[in-house]
């Protein structure tokens, strides 16, 4: 290594110190978890201890919650796949501009405005007195006003809302990627509009879907707010286990086990679909 | 692969608009059983859109598209029978080469032997039997065009569709291509439609070309025809006649028409005549014009030559005339005297060759 190269090194010291400014904090959260909260306070003390993670592993409670939120996330995740293919695939390929830019826009928009005017535009249009309830009843479709919020419904759909954007987004670039003429061949060669989605659009976008939905379930993961506010103390997601786990319960050792459990499913969820990618790229995609 | 039972290809008043851009406008033709159309034209022309009309990927305005006097402008591509062989050849990039030529039998429910015999068949015509296995970024340039050339000729379509065929070949493989194509076709006695914007290639490969000038067929014949009577400076120019120069008509005889340029009378040929006075064009390819001696007894056109260059088998002069400037091509290969730059010289044009265009 010459000396110019030495010197560069220097560059990437407050990109380290932020770092590991950042990884220090979880570090430090981290190993408070082998610890035990002291009684009635915010401390921590006591003996190393794996107790923590014991009443993790314990107890179906603690473990259903996680394994709900996994769940969840990967059923929205799936759902906003639904959504976003033909989304995706308009935005890229409609020759209408206006088209183009109404979904852009719409999509922008929900980035835009913020997650607690958006939980709180849902109970608004969801409530038992809202817009689509109001509606359904007027028209005599229903008799009296269904649960649309305050339950994993209610959650399911706001954070669709929220995960779409990211999904789209993700997939536009790879449905641009994807030549028009291929999927013509297909049609010349005989193929309906369906069999070619399925046959050649499917299986050459499928390593951006799987990026997408990579990014779409880690989103999903780590939901708070709305599962906060629209889910009615009824819907309790991951994070919000920790935060009352932190805030209301005042036991961080126990927080900071359950994040760390967390964190370390959440790793090898992330890691399969990266291993998954590179699958289907091998396979797929030559 | 058996000889295929060409269809016949009719093209009746068709018509596109995007929006309020008329792009193909009245476009007619009709070109007989097994014999190969080219669309000839400068990028922008229209000739792809046309291309892209017969296999459906884009919706005429109105007209008829008869292939062997059905009427196929309202089907979907699916539904049209055409094998198509895209510019940039549009492989299944998932598919192995014998995959991707299968596709098309698949779709119509062969069964799985006769995919087999059908795929192994297509891929020997190609000569790429023992590429089979590969995918298309494991071939070439001039194999994925074989491939694709293959799979759409394994499904025995009504027409075969090229666009732009030997546009991204080297120099090389585009002449061993043309003719393997050309002999192809020729042998399987498919009906064919080729897009391209070079002259040569046209000319060789066609029984039939549509000059296309902004969505119009500018000129519609046989090869030779076009070569050597084009119908407008538009063609003229597109074929390689350099020699485009204002005249007037004395009078004519038939088809032959004496014209008059800076005072010296020439003779030039239009189909139907034109009558005197006229002020006209005349279109004369350089290797027309013969650059003689100042004393030669023949009429022409007495000049200075402006410049001499030799390239490879000929030699090109520039020769100031008449008030305008002549290029001559002569053969350098015959020993024919040279003449220098600033030399007295006369130009004689060859009135067969000399074609008489109206302004």
């Amino acid at each position: 290594m010459d000396k110019e190269n030495r010197h560069h090194l220097w560059l990437t010291v407050p990109a380290l110190l932020s770092i590991g400014l950042l990884f220090s904090a979880y570090g430090l959260f981290g190993w408070t978890s082998f610890y035990r909260a002291t009684p009635g306070g915010l401390g921590v003390g006591g003996d190393f201890t794996f107790d923590n993670y014991l009443r993790i592993f314990g107890s179906w409670r603690e473990l259903a919650v996680i394994g709900e939120t996994l769940w969840i996330s990967f059923a929205l995740t799936m759902i906003s796949l639904v959504i976003a293919v033909p989304m995706a695939l308009v935005i890229a390929r409609s020759p209408s501009r206006l088209v183009r830019s109404i979904l852009l826009f719409t999509l922008a928009v929900t980035f835009l405005s913020g997650g607690v005017t958006r939980a709180y535009a849902w109970m608004v249009l969801l409530g038992n007195k809202g817009l689509i309830n109001l509606a359904l009843v007027h028209l005599g479709v229903i008799e009296r006003p269904i649960r649309l919020v305050f339950n994993w419904l209610g959650v399911s759909i706001s954070l669709v809302h929220f995960l779409l954007p990211f999904t789209v987004f993700t997939l536009v670039g790879a449905v641009k990627n994807l030549p028009l003429s291929v999927e013509e061949a297909a049609r010349n060669l005989g193929a309906t509009r369906m069999t070619t989605f399925f046959r050649v659009t499917l299986p050459l976008l499928s390593s951006g879907l799987v990026v997408a939905a990579s990014l779409t379930y880690s989103l999903a993961l780590s939901s708070f707010l709305f599962p906060l506010l629209l889910g009615g103390g009824r819907v309790r997601m991951v994070a919000n286990h920790i935060y009352e786990r932190l805030f209301v319960a005042y036991d961080i050792p126990f927080a900071a086990a359950t994040s760390a459990v967390f964190l370390v499913l959440s790793f090898v969820v992330i890691l399969g679909f990266a291993g998954l990618e590179r699958l289907v790229r091998k396979v797929v995609v030559r | 692969m058996d000889k295929i039972q060409g269809s016949s290809l009719s093209l009746r008043r068709l018509d596109k608009y995007y929006d309020r851009f008329h792009v193909i406008r009245d476009v007619s033709l009709d070109v007989p059983p097994g014999s190969l159309l080219t669309l000839l034209g400068p990028s922008g022309c229209g000739k792809t859109t046309v291309l892209r009309m017969i296999a459906g990927f884009v919706a005429s305005t109105s007209g008829e598209i008869l292939v062997d006097g059905r009427d196929i402008a309202g089907l979907q591509p699916e539904a049209r029978d055409t094998g198509m062989v895209f510019q940039n050849y549009a492989l299944f990039p998932h598919m192995t080469a014998a995959d991707n030529v299968a596709f098309g039998l698949r779709m119509r429910r062969l069964s799985k032997a006769e995919i087999v015999e059908r795929v192994r068949d297509a891929l020997d015509m190609v000569k790429l039997g023992a590429l089979a296995g590969r995918y298309p970024s494991q071939l070439s340039g001039g194999q994925q065009q074989r491939v694709a050339l293959a799979r759409a000729l394994v499904v025995r379509p009504k027409l075969l569709l090229l666009d732009e065929p030997l546009g991204a070949l080297d120099r090389n493989l585009r002449d061993e291509m043309q003719a393997e194509l050309r002999n192809l076709q020729r042998s399987l006695g498919i009906t064919t439609v080729v897009v391209t914007h070079d002259q040569d290639e046209a000319l060789y490969l066609s029984d039939w070309i549509a000059v296309l000038k902004e969505g119009r067929i500018e000129q519609f014949g046989q090869p030779l025809d076009i070569y050597d009577r084009p119908a407008s400076q538009f063609v003229s120019r597109f074929m390689g006649i350099a020699n485009l120069l204002p005249a007037r008509v004395v009078g004519s005889v038939g088809s032959r028409v004496e014209i008059a340029m800076g005072g010296v009378r020439v003779a030039g040929w239009h189909p139907e005549g034109l009558a005197a006075g006229r002020d006209v064009q005349i279109a004369v390819r350089p290797t027309h014009v013969e650059v003689a001696a100042a004393i030669d007894p023949r009429d022409g056109f007495v000049g200075t030559v402006s410049a001499v260059a030799e390239l490879g088998e000929k030699v090109v002069y520039q020769v100031d005339a008449a008030g305008t400037r002549f290029e001559a091509h002569a053969s350098r290969m015959r020993s024919v005297r040279r003449h220098e730059p600033g030399a007295t010289v006369k130009v004689v044009l060859d009135p067969d060759h000399t074609i008489v265009l109206e302004r």
